[in-house]
């Protein structure tokens, strides 16, 4: 079959350069290799050298395929699947790299054009460490090539999948009728990006984040080659400037994920311990416990084997984390919604090739890896580092066990187990892991601010002079911490002693990371980034605290929980139902739903919010726009986006949780509409028709009707009945203009309803003898417009977003100033 | 014994005592039956949706009171009542896994999770329909 208008071209470079870019790492990972083992200067030079090339052209190759899929996609070339998956022809082209990365293959692609941008600063800042570095980062490459491959192949009578090509052609992994036409082209149009996806954070949260999963891999190739080259402490140095990026971008992209979630999702929040979310946080809290132990291991030579073992462990988490996303074995348990893509075995040998081998070599190490004879002192600072980071390490685990769950359940599946053994994810997410990671809290944030007054290597008992000065700074901010924490607890309505302790914590570390801030800046420039750090973190803590205990649904309403046993008002009542137009009271707010604009697919809602004070009077006057996100056909919604006033100490969170069923659920709506009875009334001009609750005067003809149901087309003869519709106790009046229309020589009704009064008339019959009309009238309920609303109160949580961002800034500080502190060192050596 | 090994001992310790306090979280699914054992207890039940028998929302009336019938595991079929408003497209829901507490014989629960057809089959139907003109 010849088919016509098909662009071949970019799929077959595409798809050569694939071949290429494998070929290409396998070809660097043997030559780098073979340079790292060689002992001779000159062969380690040629086998650089090739190593180097070939990852050149393997660099190169991937950057092509990326492009040739970007390509594909930016025309619209519906012959591959992909562009049929994610593209379509509304989309607007600043969501064209969105929709790059929203298929599984785009963000593989992602990934390893990150790690070829790290790979290329690494073949020219490496140096000695070049070779070792770049043959595990080709080996890395290898894996992530095979994710794109693409090589079907049956096994007897098994059918096996390699991977997934982003370039195939939609007619060779679909069967349709479509593909007999041999101009099929012109007839398909693409799914499009997924509405949910389809906002400024889709652009920049997945670049970020996987910048962030790349960077994690520097640490894990420092980490093996210093196992493999037997060099165990001339690593640490080079490598910490890379863990500080990788902490601050990895933490920067998981930031970012809060922050959409908070934004534009409606679950009322920005952490929900989603299996997925936690995956990615793991890896974050093992590199940075391995960038504490990284620190220790510089400065005095201990924890080097504890480095060695969380930069791998760091690596390897992220693996793991992939695996879980990607493989679909999250189900239901995750609201992250990943397609499986059948590779579920290339994801777990991918996590198995970079965890066995590494610790193997160890462990075949391990005695050579040097580490002091003396014990580290009680009252040395790295003794308490080494608490802290074994803190950080349980704190991982923790958050790791329960979100494997999933994992658990298809082992003991796969291996037979009776059906209890299969476990659900806690029925209270938010207080199962808060148990726990409250007290992990706590303690970093006293560790942290503490254990920075204490020194290196420090003896095992302390000069009186020593004792007294940590007495003087601990002490001191020990007390002042305690008052302020009283007089806020008691402000801000902390009850629980668990909360106080937690609040006593983040004082604390605020108040001493920010003593120590000022005091050391002058003279240690460097140590002003952890104090940054630790700051942040304990800002960070206080802002949790409140925000999410403290948080309080605004919306209450109607429900009184007292009628139900056993559940607070808050589980009870969260939504509250506003009529069009009528201001209701919801806690300190007069809140009115005002009307609402389409534009596109997008509805949006003006909510009026006014504070009233206890007079009664207006303190405060706001509106929010809340918005939902019809799908194609308009008869469904898609999405709820909510919106937010933000005050420096409080946010206000609103967003539509439901609408009238007819705005939602056209079928639904129809069928009801379809079941009503409509009963005929003979009517001369002037007479007047009773309903239950109002009267309907027909007053006279209409040749210019208004009716809004009604399209004019040529050669039409309308004839619209005016009927006006009174109740009983009011003097509004409501209009309704069913027609009687003459097409074709066909007499047809348009309808017409009055919602308010629950009326639906049709025109069916002009009776020109009696000078009558005859008009069929229903009664239906009375038709309100109306949404149900929820809002939430936020309080200080600014403080998470600062303390986040601040943390992340002194991560980044210290990494800019040890680079700097390098160059420098280097050019008073060149003098 | 080396103080840090200690102290790695003391927190390997910790982690099993909390690890193992934390899987009396992870509870299998109950029934209706078990949860009418313990009235007032809350569990979550799995089942699905009975999708002959009614479902009552009208937020005119009350916005957070949804009540519908669900079939769980052992087949049997009780009167639910979500304390929440009632989630698109819950008609297609495979699954339910309800939170919440046996009164009488009603299930009053406070969450509500949903398993929809899988979005891969969804779109696989939508690409089918796209490439049948």
């Amino acid at each position: 079959m010849e088919y016509i208008n098909e662009h071949l071209l970019p799929g077959q470079i595409g798809q050569f350069c694939i071949i290429l870019g494998f070929v290409s790492s396998i070809l660097a990972a043997v030559s780098y290799f073979a340079a790292t083992n060689s002992k001779d200067l000159t062969l380690q030079e040629s086998w650089k050298r090739i190593g180097r090339v070939a990852f050149t052209i393997h660099g190169f190759s991937i950057f092509t395929v990326i492009s040739c899929v970007f390509y594909v996609m930016i025309n619209a070339y519906y012959e591959y699947d992909y562009a049929l998956q994610h593209v379509s022809d509304d989309l607007d082209f600043s969501y064209i790299f969105s929709a790059f990365w929203e298929g599984q293959e785009g963000s593989f692609m992602l990934w390893m054009f990150w790690h070829i941008i790290l790979g290329f600063v690494l073949m020219f800042t490496a140096k000695e460490w070049e070779a070792p570095v770049m043959s595990m980062l080709a080996c890395i490459q290898i894996f992530l090539v095979s994710m794109i491959l693409g090589l079907y192949f049956y096994y007897g009578d098994e059918f096996f999948k390699i991977g997934s090509n982003p370039l195939v052609l939609t007619r060779d992994v679909r069967e349709a009728p479509i593909f007999s036409n041999p101009n099929y082209t012109s007839l398909i149009n693409g799914n499009g990006l997924n509405p949910l996806l389809q906002n400024y954070w889709m652009t920049i949260h997945p670049p970020t984040l996987f910048l962030g999963f790349a960077s994690t891999c520097v640490p894990f190739l420092f980490a093996v080659a210093g196992l493999w080259t037997g060099k165990h402490k001339e690593w640490l140095k080079p490598v910490l400037p890379w863990a500080l990026f990788s902490g601050a971008i990895l933490g920067l992209g998981i930031l970012m994920g809060g922050a959409w979630a908070y934004e534009a999702l409606s679950f009322g929040g920005y952490w929900a311990w989603d299996p997925v979310e936690n995956m990615s946080l793991v890896p974050w809290i093992i590199l940075i416990a391995g960038i504490h132990t990284n620190l220790i291991a510089k400065s005095t030579g201990y924890s080097i084997k504890t480095t060695y073992i969380f930069y791998i462990l760091t690596f390897v988490f992220i693996l793991y984390s992939t695996f879980l996303t990607r493989s679909g074995i999250l189900g239901d348990t995750s609201v992250h919604a990943f397609t499986e893509m059948g590779m579920e075995w290339q994801l777990v040998g991918f996590v198995l090739a970079f965890l066995l081998p590494p610790l193997g070599l160890f462990f075949y190490r391990r005695k050579g890896i040097p580490s002091p004879k003396r014990e580290e002192s009680v009252y040395s600072r790295e003794f308490w580092i080494f608490i802290g980071a074994l803190v950080l390490l349980f704190s991982a685990i923790l958050i790791t066990f329960t979100t494997s769950i999933p994992v658990y359940n298809t082992i003991f599946e796969a291996l037979g187990m009776p059906e209890s053994w299969q476990r659900r994810p806690p029925i209270d997410v938010i207080d199962h892991y808060n148990r726990y990671q409250l007290w992990i809290g706590v303690l970093l944030a006293i560790l942290s601010g503490a254990a920075q007054y204490l020194r290196y290597k420090e003896q095992d008992s302390l000069s009186n002079e020593r004792i007294s000065k940590l007495v003087r700074h601990i002490g001191f901010t020990a007390i002042a911490t305690s008052f302020i924490s009283f007089v806020v607890a008691w402000t801000g309505n902390i009850n629980a002693w668990q909360y106080k302790l937690l609040l006593w914590s983040g004082v604390f570390s605020i108040l001493i990371n920010f003593n120590y801030l000022i005091s050391i800046i002058r003279f240690n420039v460097k140590m002003a980034g952890s104090a940054m750090g630790h700051l942040g973190v304990g800002i960070l803590m206080i802002g949790v605290l409140f925000s999410g205990v403290n948080k309080d649904f605004v919306s209450k309403g109607f429900m009184d929980a007292s009628m139900i046993e056993g559940f607070t008002q808050e589980e009870a009542d969260k939504n509250i139902l506003l009529p069009k137009g009528l201001p209701t009271k919801m806690s300190d707010y007069l809140v009115t739903y005002e009307g609402d604009d389409i534009s596109g697919f997008t509805r949006k809602f003006n909510i009026n919010y006014k504070r009233l004070d206890d007079d009664g009077k207006v303190t405060e006057e706001f509106d929010l726009h809340p918005n939902v996100l019809y799908n194609k056909m308009m008869t469904k919604i898609e999405a709820s986006n909510p919106d937010t006033k933000h005050y420096v100490h409080k946010d206000i969170f609103t967003h539509i949780v439901a609408l009238p069923i007819r705005e939602v659920d056209k079928e639904a709506e129809q069928k009801q509409l379809d079941s009503l009875q409509y009963e005929p009334y003979i009517l001369k001009q002037g007479d007047t028709i009773w309903a239950s609750k109002s009267y309907i005067v027909f007053e006279g003809f209409n040749q210019q009707p208004t009716n809004e149901n009604y399209v004019k087309k040529p050669g039409d003869i309308p004839v619209a009945a005016n009927l006006v519709a009174r109740k009983l106790d009011t003097d509004e009046v409501w209009k309704a203009e069913p027609i009687y229309l003459i097409r074709e020589t066909f007499g047809i009704s348009i309808d017409d309803k009055i919602d308010e009064l629950g009326l639906l008339f049709k025109f069916p019959k002009v009776n020109p003898k009696e000078r009558t009309i005859t008009i069929e009238m229903a009664q239906s309920k009375p038709r309100q417009e109306y949404v149900v609303l929820q809002a939430i109160l936020f309080p200080w949580i600014n403080l998470v977003w600062f303390g986040c961002l601040l943390s992340l800034f002194g991560l980044f500080f210290s990494m800019i100033y040890r680079i700097r502190s390098k160059r420098k060192q280097k050019v008073s050596e060149a003098k | 014994m080396k103080k840090t090994h200690l102290i790695g001992g003391i927190l390997i310790i910790i982690a099993i005592v909390a690890l193992t306090s934390m899987v009396g979280d992870m509870s299998p699914y109950v029934s209706f039956a078990d949860a009418a054992k313990r009235p007032n207890q809350k569990f979550q039940v799995v089942g699905q949706l009975s999708k002959d028998k009614e479902m009552y929302y009208n937020p005119e009336e009350n916005p957070n009171y949804f009540s519908f019938y669900m079939t769980d595991q052992d087949k049997v079929e009780r009167k639910v009542v979500l304390l929440d408003a009632k989630p698109q497209d819950f008609e297609r829901s495979e699954e339910i896994v309800l939170t919440g507490a046996m009164k009488g014989e009603e299930f009053v629960a406070t969450s509500m999770l949903m398993k929809c057809p899988s979005k891969y089959v969804e779109e696989e139907v939508r690409l089918k329909e796209i490439t049948y003109q």
